[in-house]
């Protein structure tokens, strides 16, 4: 059973190789002590967006926020799982406490200088996410539309949909603990702690 | 290998300016810019703030000219070189000498590297910088006499000729007892060369890099460049900083120039483009 959720941003930023100025320094700051700060010993899951199809068709195998967590967690194992419809009966198979990382973010179509230029509907459409993940709104979650999704070159949906599904009438404890977009696209950090029984 | 210059070591992913400055009326890049004590230090100043580890002090221009007698050479550095080691406690002072009675003066006021740019024509300034523990640069000349043009001169391989000479200048000035961590080579461009020399000098400056010395290079606004581009003197920046990029990435280590900053971006970026660096700050599709 998920008892704790954590919702970490995936920009290739926080990989290596890094640079000698960190432009994301306060954001890896942020992610790796979300990190650490998680109940130990557990069983560790970690949601991502599958490979895009145009990076696969380029070589690529492993998703992104896979990496990403790899990067941040530096060493500890954990179980990968797609963000796709049919995950949740695999995740949710066992009632061993467990915690789950989901790899997410919004919209990368938030300015003039983000990577997909302006779109109008980026910021209400951020916006509305953050608040779903400031209050615990796995029901908001759950109803994103991917194609809207796709529109706003949130590669995210697919994973908060699929956390939305997990943990929807549970009774939750929500922190945002990190929200910015320094480089055009909506990067949170968010802990939620859920209540065992549900409401 | 790490590089000791006086009181000052360099790790061996460091890549060295050093800055050109002449107590000349006639040099022939400024034309005595630098000839007043007043604007010598101005561009000690400017240089160092630009980065550069290293001064290079002159008082005699490389090319044939007015005697400069030893009295004159001291008159134009020691108090100079003096003034510069009060001024800048942190800099390397080379001093861009092939006399050792002159070496030895401003060694004992403050240099840390004699630049002997015509090949040990002085037997005995392997023997000051052993004394004073300053570094030593062991240039490739061919053999001719210092302040003179290259005429009709040939090798057969002019690249062999460098390597054999300036390891066995760097040989000479070990057993003197300089510190082998104090000793770089130097194949001296234009220096008992032609244009095609230097730019096979240049091509394979690998080889040179090969035989373990740490290597400088010094290419600013030269003849070759000048030659090789049909550009006068102020004309052969660009040209100067494609050469400069080349022996960045054969591994050159100290690059003696007239415009620090230029040259910094450039050896910065080779370095980059091949790994030896990060980048300074990357998040272009990165986000």
């Amino acid at each position: 059973m998920i008892e704790t959720v954590l919702v970490l941003p995936q920009p290739p930023a926080l990989l290596e190789p890094r640079s000698v100025i960190d432009p994301v320094e306060e954001l890896r700051a942020v992610c790796e002590a979300a990190v650490a700060d998680l109940p130990p010993g557990r069983r560790l899951i970690v949601v991502a967006a599958p490979v895009p199809e145009a990076n696969a068709a380029r070589g690529v195998t492993e998703p992104l926020g896979h990496r990403v967590a790899r990067q941040l967690l530096s060493g500890t194992a954990f179980e990968p799982h797609l963000a796709v419809p049919d995950a949740a009966g695999a995740i949710l198979g066992t009632t061993e406490a467990a915690t789950l990382i989901v790899m997410a973010d919004g919209s990368a179509r938030r300015g003039e200088r983000a990577p997909g230029h302006v779109h109008p509907g980026a910021i209400d459409f951020d916006d509305a996410l953050e608040e779903a993940l400031r209050a615990g709104d796995a029901e908001a979650l759950a109803e994103l539309d991917p194609e809207v999704g796709a529109e706003l070159w949130c590669e995210g949906v697919a994973g908060f949909r699929l956390l939305g599904a997990l943990v929807r009438g549970r009774v939750v404890a929500a922190d945002l603990v990190y929200a910015d977009a320094p480089y055009g696209v909506a990067w949170w950090v968010a802990r939620w702690d859920l209540a065992t029984g549900t409401r | 290998m790490t590089l000791r210059l006086g009181r000052h070591s360099f790790a061996d992913d460091r890549r060295l300016m050093m800055a050109i400055v002449n107590r000349t009326p006639d040099s022939f890049y400024d034309q005595g810019a630098t000839w007043s004590e007043g604007k010598a230090l101005d561009r000690v100043a400017q240089v160092i703030d630009e980065g550069a580890e290293i001064v290079d002090i002159g008082g005699i221009k490389a090319a044939p000219g007015e005697e400069v007698g030893v009295e004159e050479e001291l008159r134009r550095t020691v108090r100079f070189v003096e003034r510069v080691r009060a001024d800048h406690p942190d800099v390397v002072i080379s001093v861009d000498t092939w006399r050792a009675p002159v070496g030895r003066a401003l060694c004992e006021v403050g240099a840390d590297v004699l630049n002997d740019a015509w090949g040990g024509a002085d037997p005995q300034l392997v023997d000051v910088a052993a004394q004073y523990g300053a570094g030593i640069v062991c240039t490739h000349t061919g053999g001719v006499v210092p302040r003179t043009r290259p005429h009709r001169i040939e090798y057969a391989d002019v690249v062999a000729s460098a390597v054999a000479d300036t390891t066995a200048y760097a040989e000479r000035a070990l057993a003197a007892g300089v510190a082998r961590e104090s000793i770089m080579i130097d194949p001296a461009h234009d220096f008992g060369k032609t244009t095609q020399d230097s730019l096979d000098l240049t091509r394979r400056l690998d080889e040179l890099v090969a035989t373990g010395w740490p290597v400088l290079v010094s290419l600013s606004n030269k003849d070759f460049v000048g030659e090789s581009l049909d550009q006068p003197v102020g004309e052969r920046l660009t040209g100067t900083l494609a050469a400069s990029a080349i022996a960045a990435l054969h591994g050159a280590r100290i690059f003696r120039v007239h415009e620090v900053s230029e040259t910094r971006q450039v050896v910065d970026m080779v370095d980059v483009i091949c790994g030896r660096r990060p980048p300074a700050r990357t998040i272009r599709g990165r986000a």
